[in-house]
């Protein structure tokens, strides 16, 4: 039974691959997000645009918000503009 | 060795089935299943289980949403894996951050953070999850040796493939051909020929199982090796000969042993070419011929009806003292006429170079 758990614990740590993560918030957590990052009030004032295409963020096409030499930024949630964000 | 083991395991929970009584025995086999041996697979329940119980609160919602992305990219990951182990060396966790992070925190360091929702279309949520997953998630230690264009055309092309893969975001994968693919491909054209070679020798199964397989090992090898050029170069030229072979029409001759610095492979590709019965000696011999050339991998590649001769080429090969067996499989493949047949693969490496 010894030999048995030890075989169980090998391939599950050879199972266990390191993991790529991925960052997300949630779309409940977003105005949260946005009111401690001092952004809500552009945000609701439909002063933020999308970097790459320009269009106006708005919680329906709220793709991702991103950081590049200490700035914030915002892509749409566009497949051609999400393809464009900083690769990490 | 760990197949071995699994294997084992299997054994001896069939003994505790017989000892425990049968649902004892089977609910025992089914967390070891699912959270040891297939652990993508226990995600995915997890994710099934959290998806029933998300109208109670924004936990479940969230375990459901990022368990269910996790387990369809973590099963593409253990596809690809058995084509060629750790091609994909990541998994894929989606870590949800604190809406309470203040501005200074936030901008402390270069981040992406993605929108997911449960409730709107799941399908964008894959696409996206697999689109930052994808970049630079293949072949990390070799992207220094091969061209910038090279990387991003494999990028691409493995983001395709996975979102093809997942049955229920196909919508994604026209999309992401449509506004992604063919957009970035037709303002780059030295892009656009990687991309199509990509496409070539996937349907004929060279892609990960040749040339991936050898990119990785490319990696590996050149690992802490100030890149001058010369590998960059050779990995194109390597590109290019695998193309040829992928665009070979039936019976037309085509280099089929690459030496380079650091690449040295032979493909053998057992076929009739007009011989009505094929013996196993011409390509037993062309391997051994491969061996006296200190060629380091010996790929035995075949199709339909071939695919009989070239296991016994296989096995005719192992019992050389010089080879080791390290991989073997049958997959769907395309034939130049464009209709689909089963392939064969088998891969030896050569104990004295390698």
């Amino acid at each position: 039974m010894e030999d048995f758990g030890l075989k169980l614990i090998i391939v599950y740590i050879k199972n266990m691959k390191p993991k790529k993560d991925i960052e997300a918030i949630h779309k409940h957590d977003l105005r949260a997000m946005l009111q401690n990052l001092g952004l809500l009030g552009d945000f609701d004032a439909q002063k933020i645009k999308c970097q790459f295409c320009k269009e106006i963020m708005q919680e329906s096409n709220f793709g991702a918000i991103y950081t590049q030499d200490k700035k914030i930024m915002f892509s749409c949630s566009k497949l051609e503009c999400f393809n464009k964000l900083p690769k990490k | 060795m760990f197949q071995q083991i699994a294997e084992e395991i299997n054994m001896s929970l069939l003994s505790s089935i017989l000892t425990f009584g049968a649902t004892t025995g089977f609910f025992i086999w089914l967390i070891i299943y699912l959270f040891v041996l297939h652990q993508e697979k226990g995600e995915k329940l997890v994710g099934w289980l959290a998806k029933m119980i998300a109208w109670t609160g924004k936990k479940a919602e969230k375990t459901a949403t990022a368990m269910s992305i996790q387990g369809k990219v973590d099963s593409f990951i253990e596809a690809i894996n058995t084509e060629v182990e750790d091609l994909l060396p990541y998994g894929l966790k989606v870590k949800w951050v604190s809406p309470e992070l203040n501005r200074e925190a936030f901008i402390e360091k270069d981040r992406v953070i993605v929108m997911l929702s449960y409730h709107d279309n799941k399908d964008e949520n894959l696409s996206k999850a697999t689109l930052l997953y994808m970049n630079k998630a293949v072949i990390p230690e070799a992207r220094p040796h091969i061209h910038t264009k090279l990387g991003r055309a494999i990028d691409l092309m493995m983001a395709k493939k996975a979102l093809y893969s997942f049955v229920e975001a196909r919508s994604s994968f026209g999309h992401f051909v449509n506004s992604v693919l063919r957009p970035e491909t037709e303002q780059d054209q030295e892009l656009k020929n990687f991309c199509q070679v990509i496409d070539a020798t996937d349907e004929r199964g060279l892609f990960t199982r040749v040339l991936l397989r050898e990119l990785l090992e490319l990696g590996r090898k050149k690992a802490c090796i100030t890149e001058t050029g010369d590998t960059v170069l050779e990995s194109n030229n390597f590109t290019k000969f695998l193309n040829e072979i992928a665009k070979k029409e039936k019976g037309e001759d085509v280099p089929l042993t690459f030496t380079g610095h650091d690449i040295k492979v032979a493909i053998i590709l057992v076929a009739r070419a007009g011989v009505e019965h094929l013996t196993i000696d011409p390509f037993v011999n062309r391997v051994k011929e491969k061996i006296r050339q200190s060629i380091n991998v010996i790929y035995i590649f075949a199709r339909g009806q071939n695919i009989g001769i070239a296991k016994q080429v296989s096995n005719s090969c192992e019992s050389l003292p010089e080879l080791t067996k390290i991989h073997e499989e049958e997959f769907p493949t395309k034939s130049p006429e464009g209709d689909t047949r089963t392939g064969y693969c088998a891969i030896f490496y050569n104990r004295k170079t390698t």
